[in-house]
């Protein structure tokens, strides 16, 4: 728990040798639980079962809205993939832009030479969709340009043009960042001294716009035998975003290998000394113009891809910093944590209706057991209560911020309420939690016999103790357990369900027991076996109960059996039959003659066909 | 070699199910003997009859030490014996008449002596010593082949559609029909009783004393001469006159038959084509029993023959004595309406007394009675059993003892129904008025029918949530619905007590008293609701009632109960105390 325990001062000792037995049980009793939930969040951070983010109470944690879901409509498919379409084209020709780089020159104080080499890399890096085990970065070399040191005036050179088909996609896998790396080579004995001074002007052509974002670093104070300065500049980002945008840059370079002193906050204030401008001062620098032209001819329109704001980067070669991007994103996170008082947040447990300890947690509205940023109040009550059913939760308003008394929730069996035939990952039964991958679920059909509304949220449900009607009242119509098959114990699918099997009146063993027992006779000929077999399968299966049904089941044996008992030859049998139940009385003679007439029937159209 | 190599597949854990022992699925009583001998040693784990040495033996003793399957009792059976001493007679012919007579055995040659040697016996003896002495095995075998020798002639008739059919008496071609039939549960050599009365042929439903008066056909036989005297009697004077007259009419009849009789035989002879197959005849007299004169449909039934054949063939036979007893009995002059409703009064008074006296809820099993000639009095075995006589007994219809159904209109669940008072369920022959007598269960607004129409509750099998597997409602009931019938094997008190002992040695029971004289038990055979869990809140009650002539257990639900809800009964005390225990309740009561 991220929480610091204080035992609470106010509950007078009176036995202090009953009170540590208390306090032992009461570690006891929370120790269990606690563990188990610990071992839940790791198993959860590994390979969830959920998304907290889909959960209705954790609305806040949802990155993209699902607003559009209301107006969705089919038809709105076909739409939605010829706007693909479109944007694909016009994505088509955006790569289609070249980047021309000028580099005007290199200003470093200590370079001894006129001029240096300065090797232009793309860097293009390719990585897996998920899990970035795969991740291939191909470097090629695009050209050598030698650059004048520290030039007075401006000199004219070809730019180098960097073709689109550099930014066009020739890995099968989709490149991520695309980063343009400069590297410059200075000759052997001009190496830069040690803490190389600025050559104190301030980049003239580099006039950003206020709104432009920096990321810089301190240049370490280790001198190095061959310096081979570098700078690396993202053009597309892991969203495909560009970076770069037409103008003047002046990049800072840094050696080559060198350590680099982790990233700071600065706070820029008005004309004070900054220390992140600095780096301008002490590095040597190399300043550029980008163009993007469309087939060589100048865009003056900023990309379309890109950000408002331009982007320059500082990237040391070990670390990328990732900078937030958009400016909407920050207002929105200042919005969060800058107007509210911090909420503080206490829990309290408790333990043989005493309490026993008050903690307060540092991380105002994560969940102490498994430290997940519920974001409001409501949401971590709701994600406790129904996450860590294990305890019991009561909010309680408190003067300081918000107090929650936990206890240990007895009356938890730890049953499984969900649908009984995922528990079993048979061939047909998909078994949903499967951690190997996703599985198809079991298919079932479930009567919603109440849907009530969701309530409205609010902390009173949170002030009592949770009720069995909230607990209890079924959604869904009753059976949550899994039903076996009486005879086999196999697991009754969904789909059999509705047939109430092993209950027919007339189960084959039972058909076989009758025919086994009337054939065993000995003083019984074949003839009149033959037909009591029959008569008392079709008595068994239709369950005759009385007397007066004997003479429907009279004829329905002739309906069923009348070309049997033809074809075995057994028609004086069935009239000795007819007689028989005539002798108990139970049918009158004109119902022998009708089944007798009807039995002359079978046998003509037996004939005729 | 290539070395082979797979994936380590882990499966997933299953949550064990609760030990099922085997048992077969019926939803209707099945009857069975005493078992005289123990069929297994039961096995209840190594350790527990290592404790428990006392148990087997006791068990033994219960069934005089037999056990199933013993090699020296039953290795070698009479049948075997006499096999065994035949072809020993054959394959080693007798030494004696072997040695001196030699020339006149191959004479003979195959010819056998007249009774197997005494060396065959003694050979037999020295080999199964406790079997008995040779001259002991020599007595034995002479009865046995005398046994069998008289035995030979089969009971069985031949077959009626056969080739072989043979002309016999009607009983002996109804005889296995009449024996084998249970007119209980209208099925040949039925699992339930195993006493079978033979119809009482007494209270048939005969057609009517009027004969067809028209003429089947131009060649009837009705056209010969003598007849027509017959038909005007009957279908034209008064009723009280009938009698005396059809008597007079017969007794003419029968002199005029004798005095055609030696005529007809002539004229037999004569007639061709007029041949009797032995199956005709067999036929004919099955058929004339319940015809009698009529002839026409006689012929109709044979098919085979002409109603002037049958005529003449009758003729001959002389079989034909009518029954005056039984036409008067199929004569008695109406009941007035009055009267039976006053008789139907005095039962349901009658009931309500039976049902307070029954204190000592001694309820036995019911036999249809059968002493022809009396009236049900106090020596007739329904009223000793305090049962009411069924429609089953063969005592007259108007018996006194008889339960004379229900006239409720409505669903007979209340006490104001005789049916519901006397815990029976309606008679579908008696009750007419609830529609008990429906064709089709969906049409009958009855509710005291659920138990012989089997309308059971759809039940599901899960583990139970107190021990062991329990059973589940897939539908919800309302109160005293019916849920399901106990069924089981009906064995006696006695077999009861013996299987009793292992099942509670097993602490598990499926033994459920049905009345005095027998016990349900559903360890080996039965239905679903035998995994109903016992408790002392149950939300199921038993009831044992009488459905149509049988005794049955019903288990109907004590409250409402909700779809999943596991079912409940108490095992002990059924409404009428009919329940026997389990082991561990009984234990607990001991207590």
């Amino acid at each position: 728990m991220k929480s610091k325990k204080r035992p609470r001062e106010n509950t007078p000792a009176v036995d202090t040798q009953t009170e540590t037995v208390d306090r032992e049980q009461f570690l006891k009793a929370f120790e269990k639980p606690t563990q188990i939930y610990r071992y839940l969040r790791t198993r959860h951070q590994i390979s969830p079962i959920i998304l907290h983010r889909t959960l209705s109470y954790m609305k806040q944690r949802r990155s993209v809205s699902n607003a559009k879901r209301k107006s969705f409509d089919v038809n709105s498919i076909l739409k939605r993939v010829t706007d693909q379409e479109k944007q694909k084209v016009s994505a088509k020709a955006e790569r289609s832009k070249s980047l021309n780089l000028k580099i005007k020159g290199y200003f470093c104080e200590n370079e001894s030479n006129d001029r240096v080499d300065v090797d232009v890399f793309l860097i293009q890096v390719c990585s897996k969709r998920r899990g970035g085990s795969m991740t291939s970065v191909t470097k090629t070399l695009l050209r050598t340009v030698s650059v004048p040191v520290n030039p007075t005036k401006e000199e004219h050179h070809d730019p180098l043009l960097i073709s689109h088909e550099c930014f066009s996609n020739s890995h099968i896998l989709p490149i991520k960042p695309l980063i343009l790396c400069l590297c410059v080579n200075t000759s052997p004995m001009n190496s830069p001294m040690a803490n190389g001074q600025c050559n104190g002007k301030l980049s003239s052509s580099d006039d950003e716009q206020p709104s432009r974002k920096k990321r810089n670093g301190q240049y370490p104070a280790d001198d190095i035998e061959m310096p081979v300065f570098s700078t690396e500049v993202v053009i597309l980002d892991r969203n495909k975003k560009c970076h770069v945008s037409s103008g003047d840059y002046e990049f800072v370079l840094h050696e080559q290998g060198a350590d680099f002193k982790n990233a700071s906050w600065e706070t820029v204030m008005n004309g004070k000394h900054v220390q992140a401008f600095e780096v301008f001062n002490f590095h040597p620098t190399l300043k550029c113009s980008i163009d993007w032209t469309v087939n060589g001819k100048a865009d003056s329109s900023t990309n379309s891809g890109a950000t408002d704001a331009t982007h320059m980067q500082y990237l040391s070669e070990n670390q990328l910093m990732q900078l937030p991007l958009n400016s909407g994103t920050i207002s929105k996170e200042e919005e969060q944590t800058t107007p509210k008082k911090r909420q503080r947040v206490f829990y309290q447990f408790l333990y043989n209706n005493s309490t026993r300890h008050q903690n307060e947690a540092r991380d105002d509205l994560h969940c102490p057991w498994c430290a997940l940023n519920c974001v409001h109040l409501y949401g971590l009550l709701k994600h406790l209560r129904l996450c860590h059913a294990r305890f019991n939760f009561i909010y309680v308003p408190h003067p300081k911020g918000v107090r929650i008394d936990v206890t240990i929730n007895e009356r938890y069996d730890g049953s499984y309420a969900g649908n009984p035939q995922n528990l079993y990952s048979n061939v047909d039964i998909g078994y949903a939690f499967k951690r190997n991958g996703p599985v198809r679920r079991t298919p079932v059909t479930q009567v919603l016999v109440y849907r009530p509304k969701r309530p409205t949220e609010s902390f009173t449900e949170f002030t009592e103790p949770e009720s069995d009607i909230q607990i209890n009242r079924q959604f869904m119509q009753g059976h949550n357990r899994l039903y076996y098959h009486t005879m086999t114990s196999e697991v009754i699918r969904p789909q059999e369900i509705d047939v109430d099997s092993e209950e027919e009146t007339d189960p084959v063993w039972l058909r076989q027991k009758t025919v086994n027992m009337i054939d065993e006779f000995t003083d019984v000929n074949e003839g009149e076996k033959e037909l009591m077999k029959l008569w008392n399968l079709h008595v068994m299966k239709y369950n005759f109960i009385a007397d007066c049904q004997i003479p429907e089941a009279c004829y329905s044996f002739v309906r069923e059996h009348g070309v049997q008992m033809i074809k075995k030859n057994l028609s004086r049998n069935f009239l000795s039959h007819m007689v028989n139940l005539f002798d108990f009385s139970l049918i009158r003679p004109d119902v022998v003659h009708k089944t007798m007439q009807m039995l002359d029937e079978v046998d003509d159209s037996m004939h005729r066909s | 070699m290539p070395v082979q190599t797979t994936l380590l597949r882990v499966l997933s854990s299953l949550q064990s199910i609760p030990t099922m022992y085997c048992w077969a699925g019926l939803q209707q009583n099945f009857m069975v003997e005493d078992e005289t001998v123990l069929h297994n040693i039961p096995y209840m784990g190594d350790d527990v009859l290592d404790k428990d040495v006392t148990f087997i033996e006791e068990l033994l003793k219960n069934y005089d030490g037999k056990v199933h399957g013993e090699k020296h009792c039953n290795v070698m059976d009479n049948d075997t014996f006499v096999e065994l001493v035949n072809s020993l007679w054959l394959n080693y012919p007798d030494p004696d008449v072997d040695g001196e007579e030699s020339i006149e055995h191959c004479n003979q040659d195959v010819q056998k002596s007249e009774f197997p040697s005494d060396a065959i016996f003694e050979a037999i003896s020295a080999e199964f010593p406790e079997k008995g002495s040779a001259d002991v095995l020599k007595e034995k075998y002479k009865d046995l082949i005398e046994v069998k020798e008289s035995n030979l002639p089969p009971e069985c008739t031949p077959n009626i559609d056969g080739a072989g059919a043979q002309s016999v008496p009607r009983d002996q071609t109804m005889h296995s029909f009449h024996t084998l039939f249970c007119r209980r549960c209208f099925k040949y050599d039925c699992f339930l009783h195993p006493y079978h009365p033979t119809p009482s042929m007494l209270t048939r439903k005969m057609p009517e004393t009027k004969q067809e008066t028209e003429p089947c056909g131009p060649h009837c036989y009705l056209h010969m001469v003598g007849i027509p005297d017959d038909k005007g009697d009957n279908c034209g004077v008064k009723k009280e006159e009938k009698a005396d007259i059809s008597k007079k009419c017969k007794t003419r009849l029968q002199i005029k038959r004798k005095r055609s009789l030696t005529y007809v035989k002539q004229e037999k002879q004569s007639e061709k084509g007029d041949n009797w197959l032995p199956g005709e005849e067999s036929l004919f007299r099955v058929v004339q029993d319940m015809h009698r004169t009529n002839y026409c449909a006689i012929a109709k039934l044979i098919k085979t023959k002409t109603c002037v054949q049958v005529y003449n063939f009758a003729l001959k036979e002389a079989a034909h004595i009518p029954d005056i007893t039984e036409d008067k009995k199929l004569t008695p002059p109406r009941k007035k309406a009055k009267k039976k409703h006053k008789l139907w009064s005095m039962h349901c008074r009658k009931i309500q007394l039976k049902k307070d006296n029954n204190s000592s809820k001694m309820v036995h099993n019911y036999q249809p009675c059968d002493h022809p000639g009396l009236r049900c009095d106090e020596n007739c075995p329904c009223i000793m059993s305090q049962n009411f006589c069924e429609k089953f007994c063969q005592c007259s219809g108007d018996c006194e003892n008889r339960f004379p159904g229900c006239r409720c209109k409505a669903q007979c669940n209340t006490k104001q129904c005789p049916c519901f008072l006397a815990v029976r369920e309606c008679d579908p022959d008696l009750c007419q008025m609830c529609g008990a007598d429906q064709f089709t269960s969906d049409k009958i607004s009855c509710k005291n029918v659920s138990v012989q129409r089997g309308m059971k509750k759809h039940l599901l099998l899960a583990p139970s949530d107190i021990a062991g597997w329990g059973i589940f409602l897939k539908v919800p009931a309302e109160k005293n619905e019916f849920i399901s019938e106990y069924c089981g094997e009906i064995i006696s008190q006695d077999e009861a007590d013996r299987r009793g002992k292992v099942y509670d040695k097993y602490m598990c029971s499926f033994l459920f008293n049905l009345n005095n004289d027998f016990v349900v038990d559903a360890t080996r055979k039965g239905n679903k609701i035998r995994f109903a869990n016992h408790s002392v809140n149950p939300n199921c009650y038993a009831k044992v009632m009488m459905v149509n002539g049988d005794h049955r257990i019903g288990i109907f639900a004590k409250r409402p109960i909700q779809a999943g809800e596991e079912l409940f009964f108490d095992y002990r005390y059924g409404p009428t105390e009919q329940l026997r225990f389990v082991g561990i309740e009984r234990d607990t009561e001991m207590l």
